[in-house]
């Protein structure tokens, strides 16, 4: 027994001895932080395909004027990038750089991964961006990076078919929406959806439970209590909410599940849709001369009143293991504050030519650029001026956790395995345990 | 002096055993030993200094009655495993036989060892298409002859025996490889005494081939359900995370995301011990069924 405890205990000092061996120190790639010497920064990051050949241009001027801090970038598709981030970390190959999606904000400030902004840097943040931006890179009130996509959530819908049924301006209430989809929705006589009305777009959760959160606050209510202690879905906006979401598929919806809407709106298949206002670039890029069909409108709410949307952000932070911190932010301040003669930073350029996106920083709403963009794109004002009454997505420790348990009972009930009360119920609740246990 | 020699004899066997055994402690027994104590802590899966002792509270919450690890998840990887071995063995089994009495058998071999040796991510895209309502190829069929399109992926009285059906096919390959191997051990003079003595195939299959066959089916189903147990690829290409609802989540695709996408390490490794115990009691009954049978060599 006693050569056993010895056999054991000893295996786990080993065990613990080696992964914290491993997990102690970055990855030195480039040389050491002392000034004066090489050093190579890795910034780990959802930009890959054409949006990484977008922003290299910008990280190439950089290495080209900073010949000792150099950025080497590491895309990561969006769906594997929080695991990515979480397997490096627990392996010791830290990125420098970090390219975060805030939900997972509580997640990792839970495990110290990321490192508090300088002073400079925090000033700056909070004096140049909206409040839901500054929000969405802050973790416990502490700004942590730069916020970069600030993105609200509208309908898209397509005029042409809209147009067909008869309709020249997009629903403003949820029952409009309804009403119309089922008017613009064509089949064959095998049932085969040919033309869909109104659809979600489907796949991972956020695709469902972020359009759920911007139409809950266009209802009125966030999906969290403000101190993020409970779920919000008991209230009346969460019921209604979840009421509209049974009425699009299963028995009773108004669609088949099995459409693909995103495809299916690339493709001038699907009247509307309710989508981030990135993707107004990216059906710009997919659509060519339809893209002219493409229309843009506020998130109707349940009574056709003013109601808000969802804001969700995205922020550039450095690594609190990261042996090069102070380089790190030296290239972030570059990039997110450091305005070119034309007054806009080279974020606020990337996110312009990347997605159409207007960047949620002063300066760069305040060049002769964006101005020409917001003048002459009717979808990037729209986007841009939902911000300003836009619920920030909110990010505690079980964010994508609770946000997971959503979209589980959400599928469940559009597939006819549970019925809607089920759903508002199970998610409340188990959202709710999952809130107290963090 | 014999004791010495013993020694050194045990010493030298020892050295040179000492690379696997060094291998087999840092890879295997650490990794192991470390799970079981993770399973007792709530980590994030990054920093040690943020590991907290729970005691059990992991292994409450996966027994809790709001957890779905129990049903539908371990549900749904039996279903999966057993559907898969199944479909896999008995047509490995009808296939082997088939090709060992047919012209070109490395060939036939090669053909259905194929799905065997492509990535899974590819099978599950390539299915994933095939099962598609609107315009996959089998559904494609199904209403060109008139008949409804089924939503093989999207409905949850589907979902899970689609994929289970991929993973069966996918494991042919390899059953059939191995019993191939299992029947060419068999000697013919078997056969030929039994067709004297006037035996037809049937008999002969169930007298000759089926019991001779037996240790190499007790391998190819252990290894095959302890695979399926495991498995958890096929299901993240071609249903994301178990979806709809959880209809296709399995133990592992379940352990995978609360670690690495929720954080939750302790849960996953207390998910970890549950399903090795599950796997190791249903090993020992396969071998205990097996030993009855007549089977001694495992």
């Amino acid at each position: 027994m006693k050569m056993w405890k010895r056999v054991l205990s000893g295996s786990l000092i080993v065990a613990l001895a080696l992964t914290t061996a491993a997990c102690s120190g970055s990855k030195d790639a480039g040389g050491s932080s002392e000034s004066g010497k090489k050093v190579t920064l890795t910034l780990l990051s959802h930009y890959n395909g054409s949006n990484e050949a977008a922003l290299k241009p910008y990280i190439d001027k950089w290495n080209q004027e900073n010949p000792n801090i150099q950025v080497k970038m590491t895309p990561v598709d969006f769906g594997e990038l929080l695991k990515t981030i979480m397997t490096k970390q627990s392996a010791g190959q830290v990125a420098d750089i970090m390219h975060v999606y805030t939900l997972w904000g509580g997640q990792l400030a839970k495990n110290n991964v990321l490192a508090e902004a300088p002073q400079s840097v925090a000033d700056d943040v909070t004096q140049n961006y909206p409040e839901a931006a500054v929000k969405g890179a802050s973790l416990n009130g502490k700004v942590f990076g730069y916020p970069t996509e600030v993105e609200a959530y509208g309908l898209f819908y397509n005029k042409k078919l809209l147009k067909e049924a008869g309709y020249d301006e997009p629903p403003k209430t949820w029952d409009e929406l309804l009403e119309m989809s089922r008017k613009i929705e064509k089949k064959d006589a095998n049932g085969k959806v040919l033309v869909q009305g109104f659809g979600f777009q489907r796949g991972y959760a956020g695709l469902v439970v972020q359009p759920f959160m911007a139409m809950m606050a266009s209802a009125g209510s966030g999906l969290l209590s403000d101190d993020l202690a409970k779920s919000n879905l008991d209230s009346d906006a969460g019921r209604k909410t979840m009421e509209f979401y049974s009425k699009v598929y299963g028995k009773n919806g108004i669609t088949d599940i099995a459409f693909n809407t995103t495809k299916g709106f690339g493709a001038g298949q699907v009247g509307m849709t309710i989508g981030a206002g990135w993707w107004d670039g990216s059906l710009k890029t997919l659509m060519k001369d339809a893209y002219t069909d493409v229309g843009e409108a506020p998130m109707p709410t349940p009574d056709g009143g003013a109601g808000g949307t969802l804001a969700y952000t995205w922020a550039y932070g450095v690594n609190s293991k990261s042996k090069h911190q102070e380089e790190a932010w030296k290239f972030l301040q570059w990039m997110n504050a450091q305005a070119d003669d034309s007054g806009m930073t080279p974020e606020g350029q990337f996110l312009l030519d990347a997605f159409n996106v207007i960047s949620s920083r002063k300066t760069d709403l305040s060049s002769a650029k964006v101005q020409e963009k917001l003048q002459s794109s009717p979808s990037a004002k729209l986007f841009s001026d939902a911000l300003n009454n836009a619920l920030d997505e909110q990010s505690p420790a079980a964010g994508t956790e609770a946000q997971d348990i959503l979209y589980k009972q959400i599928e469940s009930m559009w597939t006819d395995q549970i019925q809607m009360d089920a759903a508002l119920n199970n998610a409340h609740t188990q959202i709710n345990t999952k809130l107290g246990e963090k | 002096m014999r004791r010495f020699k013993f020694k050194r004899e045990t010493l030298l066997a020892y050295s040179f055993l000492s690379p696997v055994l060094l291998f087999y402690l840092i890879f295997l027994m650490i990794p192991v030993v470390f799970s079981v104590l993770i399973s007792f802590t709530d980590w994030g899966g990054f920093d040690f200094a943020s590991m907290k002792w729970v005691g059990l509270k992991n292994y409450r919450t996966i027994f809790s009655s709001q957890s779905s690890f129990l049903n539908p998840i371990m549900t749904n990887t039996f279903v999966f495993a057993f559907g898969g071995v199944a479909i896999s063995f008995i047509a490995a089994l009808i296939i082997s036989y088939l090709i060992s009495r047919m012209r070109y058998e490395g060939l036939w071999r090669t053909l259905f060892f194929m799905p065997a040796v492509t990535t899974v991510v590819a099978i599950g895209n390539v299915w994933y298409y095939m099962y598609n309502p609107t315009n996959g190829l089998i559904n494609g069929i199904i209403t060109s002859l008139g008949f409804r399109s089924i939503n093989f992926l999207d409905d949850p009285n589907h979902a899970l025996l689609s994929i289970t059906a991929v993973s069966g096919w996918m494991g042919i390959g390899s059953a059939v490889l191995l019993l191939s191997a299992g029947l060419k051990g068999i000697p013919n003079d078997y056969y030929e005494a039994a067709e004297l003595e006037g035996a037809g195939h049937l008999r002969q299959y169930t007298k000759i081939t089926f019991p001779l066959l037996k240790p190499t089916i007790l391998f190819v189903l252990i290894t095959s359900f302890i695979g399926g147990l495991q498995s958890f690829t096929l299901t993240m290409v071609m249903a994301k995370s178990g979806g709809p609802g959880n209809s296709t989540n399995v133990g592992a695709l379940e352990m995978y995301n609360q670690a690495f996408s929720f954080g939750n390490w302790g849960v996953a490794s207390a998910m970890a011990i549950i399903l090795f115990f599950v796997i190791f009691i249903i090993t020992m009954a396969q071998l205990l069924i097996f030993r009855k049978g007549g089977v001694e060599s495992y």
